[in-house]
């Protein structure tokens, strides 16, 4: 891609954010006028540099939406929720015709229509009939080919003015031919025909079913002249045919790029001072050449918002041409070159879109994520090296090389461990890109829902990895939802619980630890907990004395229990049971943990603690049935042998006893239902193996029996995408020494 | 934003027609107010009738070139005489580059120039999207 445009797409997207964000404050400060400057100044940048790009679509739509702007701003216009919800959708409309730049090169071929429809929007319905009458797709001159438009725009050159190249197309009357018409003979007739393409209107029917009197064609063509002698070419059947000019841009050959444009404005400052310093200009000529120079300067440093700067070149001017010396200028200038360099000082660019200026390097993810890739690949091939040393180690002659070789892997094992956490680091994001996205979701739900809602947010400068913060979307969203859904109350029953009508959602993050802690709070009605526990026994979650040893958070727990959902009806927008338990499998998926605090008629907390980062993993490698898999170490509490004999069956179910509690045992090769094995060991009378696992969040203890206990490993996880992201008992896969890949179990899923 | 014109007024000055159409549309969709001249003379007539903000101006030109139409200009009595000047020539090269900063311009680009190189220096040199 263009870096031009690149650079447009990016900046643009910024925009849209803070102009998104305006809008909203607007709606609810409808009186400040800072918002209203602010939100203006988006919209006409934005509208500025899209008729840079010659996006004209969007060039029109935005400018109808500043001119809108302009009335709110010089008080004509009153601000209704209406109006923002346009605005908005200028906005949204935008952004989407952004993503089709950047994939495709182009608008989509609604975008006319799109553009018309918003404008009409925007300027209220009855001035629709002003609209721009040009249908959509018509002025694209794509259907020719580039050395037919060549031709065109090389047969205008030396035409008369007034002259332009105009698009046409005429799609004759099906039964033209009976009134006489002849469409081949009048196109053939047009004056300045350049170019001509002739297509059936649509798919050609069977050919028994063909009717030749009927005219089935479409005629696309260029034509060079004035617009009356082509219209009138046309006049006899002038509501069949269109015709429009066409911008001579459509039509140009891709120009190769320019000179960079990265600083224009330090390349025109620069230029003006050489132009300063010419020194045989005739004395008449000076006055105006300073002044030129300072003008061209001035614009440049407003240009970028500098107009302190600005001001202070104007003034060198006056001063230079009193004293007949440049030299105040050479100073202005000098002065603002220095300010550009070093924002911060004077006057720093207050018109700049771009995030407050941290020195901080945009570069493309796929970078990253690259680097984080070979450094997960170095990890493999640093654990290979741990295997070669042990090997060496066992054979037998090989002791002057098995201590430098032990050196060399601890070595490497640090460098690759600070690799790791350096790129990790360079991952991390702030969680506000995620909760950017919030303001806009609870203003249109809360429309939506008849609740007043307020969204804070807190913390929003908090970091965490790139696929931590992007794996909170969907979960964050869940929950808002719900929030708003289920949580806060109705505006009368607020009212009639003393509450204030304007419901607040809190959305907050904060690092605790090594980790990251995001929270959704509100201040509705809370978590009906007996209500919990009737549910959960219900749907068989557990049974009537077990739900009676519970804990009040205990039972309100349950809510991340899968097939449990305490509304009796599910609504459109949240609701159908799997709710929290899909929040909680994806939390869990990143490493993390979900957690609940909930106050009867105060309000209720959804806390997700998460990994910082995603850090080595530390894994044990077992075998089931011929079969190799990883367990993270975190959640093996121990590592015993079982002899038959402590194996009791209880209600059917194996089961032993460890540390004075009755723990389940489950064989991994059932769990996974993986072929039988001829199973050479298990038989044969010797101990079994168990890894006894914390199922976590209070869910106790299991035994997982395996075939065998590998080494333990320190492994860069990659999380499972696409279709297998979504089977729980595996967190990720590795890429093993010898190039195979490990599955990395998910315990805390696993028990059937 | 409220006591500068909102649309920058620029005068191409070149005597191609199809130059001064693509100019145009360019200039135009980027917001710029635009009049056209096919010479120095011309030029030179409607910058000392009509305030502008900008005068892109080519170099080959019948009847007054871009140079004379340059210092032409710049020995005015006035405010016109200080009006920036963006040269897009056909010429590259650093001596005519430095041929027109001595007759007076303000910036120099070499054809072809794209859209948004046209309009980015346009907006540069009359300040325009502060």
């Amino acid at each position: 891609m263009n870096a031009l445009l690149e650079q447009f797409l990016l900046e643009s997207r910024d925009l849209i954010a803070e102009g998104t964000r305006g809008l909203i404050a607007l709606e609810r400060s409808p009186e400040d006028g800072e918002l209203v400057v602010g939100v203006f100044r988006v919209f006409h940048t934005l509208k500025g540099s899209s008729g840079v790009f010659g996006i004209q679509p969007m060039t029109r739509m935005l400018h109808a939406a500043e001119d809108m702007l302009a009335a709110i701003r010089d008080g004509r216009t009153p601000i209704d929720p209406a109006l923002i919800d346009t605005l908005l959708e200028c906005l949204d409309q935008t952004a989407r015709w952004l993503d089709d730049l950047e994939v495709r090169d182009g608008l989509s071929d609604d975008a006319d229509g799109m553009a018309a429809g918003l404008i009409r929007r925007l300027r209220g319905d009855d001035a629709a009939a002003t609209a721009p009458p040009d249908a959509p797709e018509f002025d694209d001159p794509g259907i020719f080919s580039e050395a037919e438009r060549s031709a065109a725009i090389e047969a205008l050159r030396g035409q008369a003015e007034g002259t332009s190249i105009f698009r046409v197309v005429y799609q004759p009357d099906p039964r033209c031919f009976f009134n006489g018409d002849d469409p081949l003979k009048l196109i053939a007739g047009l004056p300045g025909l350049a170019a001509l393409r002739i297509s059936p209107q649509g798919d050609w029917p069977a050919l028994e079913t063909l009717d030749p009197f009927r005219c089935d064609m479409r005629i696309d063509a260029l034509a060079i002249g004035e617009e009356a002698a082509i219209r009138h070419a046309f006049r006899l059947v002038a509501d069949q045919v269109r015709i429009a000019e066409v911008p001579l841009r459509a039509l140009s050959p891709q120009l190769s790029p320019g000179p960079k444009s990265d600083d224009i404005v330090g390349a025109v400052l620069a230029e003006q001072r050489l132009l300063l310093a010419s020194t045989d200009t005739p004395p008449g000529e000076v006055a105006g050449r300073w002044g030129s120079a300072a003008a061209a300067a001035a614009n440049a440093l407003r240009y970028e918002g500098g107009n302190g700067h600005a001001a202070a070149v104007a003034a060198a001017l006056a001063e230079a041409v009193e004293r007949h010396d440049p030299s105040p200028l050479f100073r202005a200038l000098d002065q603002a070159v220095q300010g550009r360099q070093s924002p911060g000082t004077a006057a720093a660019s207050q018109s700049a879109p771009s995030a407050p200026a941290s020195r901080s390097l945009r570069v493309e993810e796929q970078r990253v994520d690259r680097l984080f890739a070979l450094v997960g690949e170095m990890i493999v091939a640093k654990n290979t090296l741990g295997w070669l040393a042990g090997r060496t180690a066992e054979a037998a002659g090989a002791g002057d090389i098995v201590r430098p070789l032990r050196d060399l892997h601890a070595l490497v094992e640090r460098l690759t461990r600070d690799m790791h956490d350096a790129v990790v680091r360079i991952r991390m994001v702030p969680v506000g890109q995620v909760f950017d996205r919030f303001p806009r979701l609870v203003r249109d739900l809360s429309l939506r829902l008849g609740k007043p809602v307020d969204l804070l947010v807190e913390g929003e400068g908090t970091s965490a990895d790139k696929t931590v913060v992007e794996a909170l979307f969907e979960p964050l969203l869940h929950l808002v939802r719900n929030s708003l859904d289920h949580g806060i109350e109705p505006p009368e029953m607020r009212r009639g619980a003393g509450k204030p009508e304007r419901a607040t959602v809190t959305l907050r993050a904060f690092h605790a630890g090594d980790r990251v802690v995001v929270e959704v709070s509100d201040d509705g009605g809370g978590i009906d907990i007996a209500a919990v526990g009737r549910k959960a026994v219900d749907s068989r979650v557990l049974g009537e004395d077990e739900l009676g040893a519970l804990s009040e958070a205990e039972t309100a727990r349950l809510i991340f229990a899968p097939g449990l959902s305490t509304m009796d009806e599910t609504s459109d927008l949240s609701g159908r049971g799997v709710g929290m338990a899909a929040v909680r499998m994806a939390i869990e998926r990143i490493g993390g943990a979900v957690g609940v605090e909930t106050v009867r008629h105060r309000g209720t907390t959804i806390r997700l603690e998460l990994p910082l980062t995603l850090a080595l993993l530390r894994i044990v490698t077992v075998s089931a049935r011929g079969r190799r898999f990883g367990v993270p170490l975190d959640v093996v509490a121990e590592t015993i042998r079982l002899s038959d004999d402590r194996i009791r069956r209880i209600r059917g179910r194996a089961a032993f006893t460890w540390r004075e509690q009755v723990v389940p045992l489950h064989p991994l090769g059932r769990i996974l239902e993986l072929p039988e094995a001829r199973d050479p060991l298990s038989g044969s009378g010797g101990d079994r193996l168990v890894l006894v696992v914390d199922a976590g969040g209070g869910g106790g203890f299991f035994g997982l029996e395996v075939d065998g206990i590998g080494d333990r490993l320190e492994v860069a996880l990659r999380p499972m995408d696409g279709l297998l992201g979504n089977i729980p008992a595996y967190l990720g896969t590795t890429l093993q020494g010898d190039g195979q890949v490990l599955l990395i179990l998910n315990p805390k899923e696993l028990p059937p | 934003m409220a006591d500068r014109p909102a649309s920058p007024r620029i005068l191409i000055v070149d005597d191609g027609s199809l130059i001064r159409l693509y100019y145009r549309e360019t200039l135009e969709a980027a917001g710029f107010e635009v009049a056209e001249a096919i010479n120095g003379i011309e030029a030179l007539e409607k910058v000392l009738s009509e305030r502008f903000d900008l005068a892109i101006v080519d170099i080959n030109m019948p009847k007054m070139n871009g140079m004379s139409f340059l210092r032409a200009l710049r020995g005015q009595q006035g405010e016109a005489a200080a009006l920036p000047a963006l040269v897009i020539s056909s010429e590259a090269g650093e001596r005519d580059a430095a041929a027109a900063r001595a007759a007076g311009a303000n910036f120099y680009l070499v054809k072809p120039v794209t859209p948004a190189d046209l309009a980015l220096h346009a907006a540069v040199l009359t300040g325009m999207l502060a």
